[in-house]
């Protein structure tokens, strides 16, 4: 894959293609970004039901927008940055969950509870 | 391999397309570190929000959607005008056209930005400093962090624009162009996941 120059002009198949994608990816984020506002000003879902959706919908245009926007898929050529991501995302897991994890434990060994929650 | 160091401007020299992918590969190196510390911010946002409000107010009290949805909406926007600029550049458009959508780009990052310096004097002049409590500290360092980078996005756009007139669109300016893209891509996404975590569970 040629990331700078293409063989082809702005009337080609190939550049209609590649647009589309990301007409794709703007039109689902705003989608997914409406949908969580509505989720939360609307005030439908009980609190932690409402929080799991606009979590999962976070997650959802994450994984859309590194498709769309950074051209992030099972392709060949998207091969090494895709592990490169994986393995980013395995060590966010590891630090970030393990950092919560021991500063929860330490606040709840000096009693404060859960603070305002 | 054989023609490396001459006719830069043939887009069949492969020695060069292979030197573009991996500074390209590089900078995507550079991205992942820059999400783990995004990451351990949120994760330091986190905590704070849950043992560190102190005497000061809460996520739920201090927080309203309206201003950081347009925010998102401007940042998202620009996200796609990048999109719309680097492909472009790829396919041969005229800088002119490239420039303009660049142009866009950092103006809907300034809105953006504009917005956000808005809302963080609103929340110091009713007294929600950095110092009242944990939350707040964790606060204005993981949204201003991101600030920063919006601001370093604006001023390598406009530095870039310098060098395109300058030099004109040679491969070098255009995997720089490309790398800013990337930059910006990442910036949404990382937006993403703090409207998601600070405003919408916030207010939650």
């Amino acid at each position: 894959m040629d990331y700078i120059n293409s063989d082809v002009g702005m009337d080609s198949a190939e550049y209609k293609h590649d647009m589309a994608r990301y007409v794709w990816g703007f039109a689902l984020s705003v989608v997914l970004t409406l949908a969580g506002v509505v989720i939360v000003a609307g005030g439908v879902f009980s609190t932690g039901l409402a929080w799991s959706i606009v979590g999962i919908l976070g997650i959802a245009q994450l994984i859309i927008q590194f498709w769309a926007f950074m051209h992030l898929d099972f392709s060949k050529e998207a091969r090494p940055d895709l592990y490169l991501v994986l393995f980013t995302f395995l060590l966010i897991i590891l630090m970030a969950a393990g950092t919560v994890w021991v500063l929860a434990d330490l606040a709840s060994r000096m009693g404060m509870g859960a603070g305002s929650m | 391999m054989s023609n490396t160091g001459a006719a830069h401007a043939a887009s069949h020299d492969h020695g060069h397309h292979d030197k573009t992918g991996t500074v390209i590969f590089g900078f995507w190196i550079f991205l992942m570190s820059d999400l783990i510390a995004f990451s351990l911010m949120i994760a330091n946002y986190a905590d704070a929000e849950w043992h560190g409000i102190a005497n000061g107010p809460s996520p739920h009290e201090l927080f309203s959607l309206g201003l950081p949805t347009i925010e998102t909406m401007a940042l998202l926007i620009s996200t796609f005008t990048f999109g719309i600029c680097t492909l472009g550049m790829k396919y041969g458009a005229s800088m002119k056209r490239t420039v303009g959508w660049l142009v866009v780009t950092l103006a809907l990052g300034a809105i953006f930005l504009g917005i956000e310096l808005y809302e963080f004097h609103e929340f110091w002049t009713e007294g929600n400093t950095p110092q009242v409590s944990g939350f707040l500290t964790a606060y204005y360092s993981l949204v201003g962090l991101h600030g920063l980078h919006v601001t370093s996005g604006i001023i390598w756009g406009i530095l870039l624009m310098v060098q395109m007139k300058t030099f004109g669109m040679n491969d070098l300016i255009k995997s720089r162009l490309v790398r800013l893209g990337l930059f910006w891509h990442m910036l949404d996404i990382v937006w993403i996941a703090l409207f998601t975590k600070v405003y919408l569970m916030g207010v939650l």
